[in-house]
């Protein structure tokens, strides 16, 4: 039932007769609210679609240009190309690595902090937070100084130690890319399953222990199966992350010629021959869209026949903490562990590497070349340059993403829209699909269908919206758990009351909403901020970014003025990330488990 | 007549001779206000007697600014070079530098803006030889033509035939090695040599040189087809990164873009070095060229032809360790004639040689050299 039945119906006010009814006069009915919404909501939702239609659309145009010939020979070139073939190989090895990573390390920290007595839940909660906000690329280059098979500190300190002529451990391998994606991701990881432990009934586990299981067991047989929602959406999240991320790829495969599918879409759009090259990689994206679009399906469709593990009960609730007992000690082991390879090493790495010269491992002659040389020498022009564009995009792109999510909720939580569930899954489709394939639409459309006084190409404008558009998928995610706790009551009352339908939703659902909304657009705020993937795809010289800024230095050589950049960034991180830490208290995972 | 020959060398007077003051008063800053103030005086002489030269300095100032995607390797070249270029001319242009390396990515950006009609996004294009051709009007015809001669006399003999580039900085290829790793009696003479060494040597992704190594009077063809198939390099990375040398990830870059990039780290106290193997010498020019869809073009004309004047080439050679062997007085040029004295045979890839050999850009070509070059 839309608002305006329900006001007409409520307050007992005549419904103004049907025009079409009406002998001889025709008055045009105005269109309700829900409608006109749905007609503005419209305009995103074809965007979306749109640029994923016209990435399928290239593949088949010759050289994957608009004005290309119409042909098949990119999709027979794809299914015929060894080395595409291989970036498929690669890419499935590298998501798989991740996946069992960040779920191994992610559901053991979950179930850590919330089934056993191990403590620290604020802590750790507060520690994943910032671990999530840290940017991709600053750990694979601290990992990078830490783990390359030839100047990796580690490596050079075991080979000094045992005499040996390689290094042990080869970071820059498929397997290592993915398991420092994986330990990227971990953190999303346990945030959604910590949020999915945290609202399950402890009793059932409870009863499987009295009846005389096992922790082993009930973890296998009753935890896990509970929580196997959040495990089924965390895995999708992250395997999609990992799929879009460019920054692991660039950093740590790109120069070992270990392409996967972002960094290959990366060298499209960026060939070393000068001459550009799309039809391959629109065909490849069109079939990466066919398949994001088919688990998305199936996503939706667990996720409604999930019910089944609807066991959350109310306030009363208390899970049950199994006692460690002897094990804490191993407990700590593990969590120390994790957080010190995970994020302090590499960050160490990166503070060391940004006071040499170039690349060396600690040593009392390196100590000799330490300076802030990199730092006094930055080109402080281009660093402003850099902060000025992501200050802008951590503003704008947050504020259009959580507009356009709040609009599109309204539409699939609170309309009697026959297409409202369509609404979703458009919103849900930035999620599935690679952000990646999103950017290369949106760069061939701004090239090729605008230009003159309303050119989009390298615009902050295009980067706005880009970014924006991704992020409703976690938007929507967030406004619909929200509305659908808020009761419909509430705005039935001020309807009868006599309030119009802007007034019920901004005197009363917005207000409720507004915890939700600060906290989603402060997250994306922070994602934006450390974002590489579309800023480096769509970005020009004039809406340079830091991370592009700091990969830019990076990727030209110049290591320690990249290392300085990004600690600048963290720099900057910090009072945003504090405020959001402040502003949402414990919620932050919650918030993200819900978010999933 | 002897009054326009001495106007027509003053600058050139003014240079040496400020070049000469500062290498006897030393000291980074004195040199460096002492080079601007030559460049000042110089420039003054030139647009005073050139009217072409004033008009086009009158544009630039009325555009503003200047956007450059150019990737210098020299730790303050472009700041160094882009303030003294506007102090030279009197101007306050705001050049926005970013510092992207990857030339073929900016050319393919370049063509790629210019069919869609958007404004390009580097006012000026700096490119090698292959890249300059291809945007240009045998290629993609993204450049524009200028008569350079016209607004910078002194560009004489530095333009491209067509009038699409001046000549910026010649590059000498070869083989950049860390000197912690590789010692003198270890380096190769030859391109051969370089199959026996044990040391992890890496290559560019994109084959850098080895192309232009198929000329008959190098390899040939398909002699450098059958080198690279005996040549397995460790890793794979840009030319200018050079610190994943100097860190000793690797021992060496084969083939190397140009010595003077090693020189470059060396001055920051890297252990880099390069070594110019006499088979398989190249000296590979960056050309300087204004896109038919820049946003500064005048600005972009007046950067460029500045470039090429003596005392800019000084100051590029100071920050960069290359300039323009067609410049007088070139240092560049002089280390050629050196090597060349040793018997260093040269292969000049020059925006002629790539237009008058069209088979060794050949993307097949090419690409197979890539295949060989990058196979597992």
């Amino acid at each position: 039932m839309s608002m305006d039945t329900l006001k007409s119906e409520e307050t007992g006010r005549a419904t103004p007769p049907d025009p079409s009814s009406a002998p001889g006069r025709r008055r045009p009915r105005r269109p309700s609210p829900t409608g006109v919404l749905a007609a503005v909501m419209t305009v995103p939702a074809i965007c979306v679609v749109g640029l994923l239609a016209l990435v399928v659309y290239l593949g088949f145009r010759a050289h994957g240009s608009p004005d290309g010939a119409l042909t098949l020979d990119n999709y027979t070139s794809l299914f015929g190309d060894s080395q595409v073939w291989e970036v498929v190989r690669n890419t499935v090895i590298y998501v798989a690595v991740t996946l069992v990573v960040a779920l191994f390390f992610g559901t053991a920290l979950a179930l850590l902090v919330e089934r056993t007595d191990f403590g620290w839940e604020r802590t750790i909660n507060t520690a994943m937070v910032l671990r999530i906000l840290i940017p991709g690329f600053f750990t694979a280059m601290g990992w990078i100084f830490l783990f390359h098979p030839r100047i990796g500190a580690v490596n050079q300190w075991l080979m000094d130690w045992f005499g040996l002529e390689k290094g042990p451990i080869n970071i820059v391998s498929l397997a290592g890319m993915g398991f420092v994606e994986g330990l990227s991701l971990s953190a999303l990881v346990f945030m959604m399953v910590s949020g999915g432990l945290r609202s399950l009934d402890g009793s059932l586990e409870e009863a499987a222990r009295a009846s005389g299981a096992g922790p082993w067991t009930v973890l296998r047989r009753v935890t896990l199966p509970l929580v196997y929602p959040s495990l089924i959406g965390a895995s999708l999240f992250a395997a999609t992350i990992a799929i879009s991320s460019l920054d692991i790829p660039l950093i740590m495969g790109l120069s070992n010629r270990v392409h996967v599918f972002s960094s290959y879409l990366y060298v499209a759009t960026n060939p070393s021959t000068g001459v550009t090259e799309y039809g391959v990689p629109a065909a490849f994206s069109g079939v990466m869209i066919l398949l994001a679009v088919g688990f998305s399906v199936w996503y939706i469709r667990s996720l409604r026949s999930a019910r089944k593990y609807q066991v959350v009960t109310g306030k009363g609730y208390r899970p049950a903490k199994i006692r460690l007992g002897r094990w804490k000690w191993a407990a700590y082991l593990f969590v120390i562990g994790y957080f010190l390879w995970s994020t302090v090493l590499p960050m160490l790495m990166v503070v060391w590497i940004s006071l040499l010269p170039f690349v060396q491992a600690p040593s009392a002659k390196a100590l000799e070349t330490v300076s802030f040389d990199n730092y006094a020498n930055l080109d402080w022009d281009y660093v402003l340059r850099g902060l000025e564009t992501t200050v802008k995009l951590m503003v704008l792109a947050p504020t259009f993403a959580v507009l356009v999510s709040l609009m599109f909720s309204f539409l699939v939580v609170r309309s009697r829209l026959r297409w409202r569930y369509g609404f979703d899954f458009v919103a849900f489709l930035p999620q599935a699909v690679p952000s990646t394939i999103f950017a290369f639409g949106a760069l061939i459309a701004a090239l090729y269908w605008t230009d003159g006084w309303y050119s989009l190409y390298g615009t902050l404008a295009l980067l706005i919206a880009v970014m924006g558009l991704v992020q409703v998928a976690f938007g929507t995610r967030m406004f619909n758990a929200a509305l659908m706790q808020i009761h419909i009551e509430l705005e039935e009352a001020a309807a009868m009351s006599g309030a119009s339908s802007w007034a019920t939703v901004r005197r009363i659902t917005l207000p409720l909403l507004r915890p939700v909304a600060t906290y989603t657009w402060l997250w994306l705020a922070l994602l934006s901020l450390r974002d590489l993937t579309v800023p480096t795809l769509l970005g020009s010289q004039d809406t340079l970014t830091l991370s592009v800024a700091s990969w830019t230095l990076f990727n030209s050589g110049q290591v320690g003025a990249s290392s300085a950049v990004t600690l600048l960034m963290i720099g900057f991180m910090t009072p945003v990330v504090v405020l959001f830490l402040l502003l949402t208290g414990g919620r932050s995972a919650e918030g993200a488990a819900r978010g999933g | 007549m002897r009054s326009r020959l001495l106007h027509h060398w003053t600058p050139v007077l003014a240079t040496v001779l400020a070049l000469g003051l500062t290498s006897a008063c030393g000291g980074s800053d004195a040199s460096d206000k002492a080079a601007a103030d030559a460049a000042t005086e110089a420039a003054k002489a030139r647009v005073a007697g050139n009217p072409a030269l004033a008009a086009l300095v009158a544009a630039a100032k009325k555009e503003g600014a200047l956007d450059l995607n150019w990737g210098l390797h020299g730790r303050d070249a472009a700041k160094t070079l882009t303030d003294t270029f506007n102090k030279a001319y009197g101007i306050n242009i705001k050049v926005t530098l970013t510092p992207d390396q990857n030339m073929p990515g900016n050319a393919a950006k370049l063509t790629q803006q210019y069919k869609a009609k958007s404004p390009s996004s580097t006012d000026a294009f700096m490119g090698n030889a292959e890249l300059t051709l291809g945007a240009g009007p045998k290629g993609t015809d993204a450049l524009e033509k200028v008569d350079w001669e016209k607004i910078a006399p002194w560009t004489k003999g530095l333009a491209t035939s067509d009038g699409v580039a001046l000549t910026m900085l010649d590059q000498l290829s070869g083989f950049t090695y860390n000197t912690n790793l590789i010692s003198e009696d270890e380096l190769p003479k030859t391109a051969l040599d370089v199959l026996k060494l044990k040391k992890p040597v890496a290559s560019t992704p994109y084959a850098a040189q080895f192309n232009v190594l198929g000329v008959k009077e190098a390899m040939g063809m398909d002699g450098v087809k059958s080198y690279l198939k005996s040549f397995k390099p460790a890793g794979y990375f840009g030319c200018g990164e050079l610190s994943r040398l100097a860190s000793g990830e690797f021992a060496a870059l084969w083939i190397s873009c140009g010595k003077n990039l090693a020189e470059v780290y060396a001055d920051q106290g890297a252990p880099l070095k390069t070594a110019i193997l006499k088979d398989a010498a190249v000296i590979s020019p960056w050309y300087m060229s204004v896109p038919k869809n820049a946003r500064h073009p005048n600005a972009a004309k007046l950067w460029a032809s500045w470039l090429t004047t003596p005392e800019a080439q000084a100051l590029l050679f100071k920050q960069e360790f290359a300039d323009s062997s067609k410049v007088a007085g070139s240092r560049t040029g002089k280390q050629i004639a050196e090597y060349r004295a040793q018997g260093v045979r040269f292969t000049e890839v020059s925006y002629e040689f790539a237009a008058a050999h069209p088979e060794l850009y050949n993307p097949k070509f090419k690409g197979e050299l890539i295949k060989l070059l990058t196979a597992k």
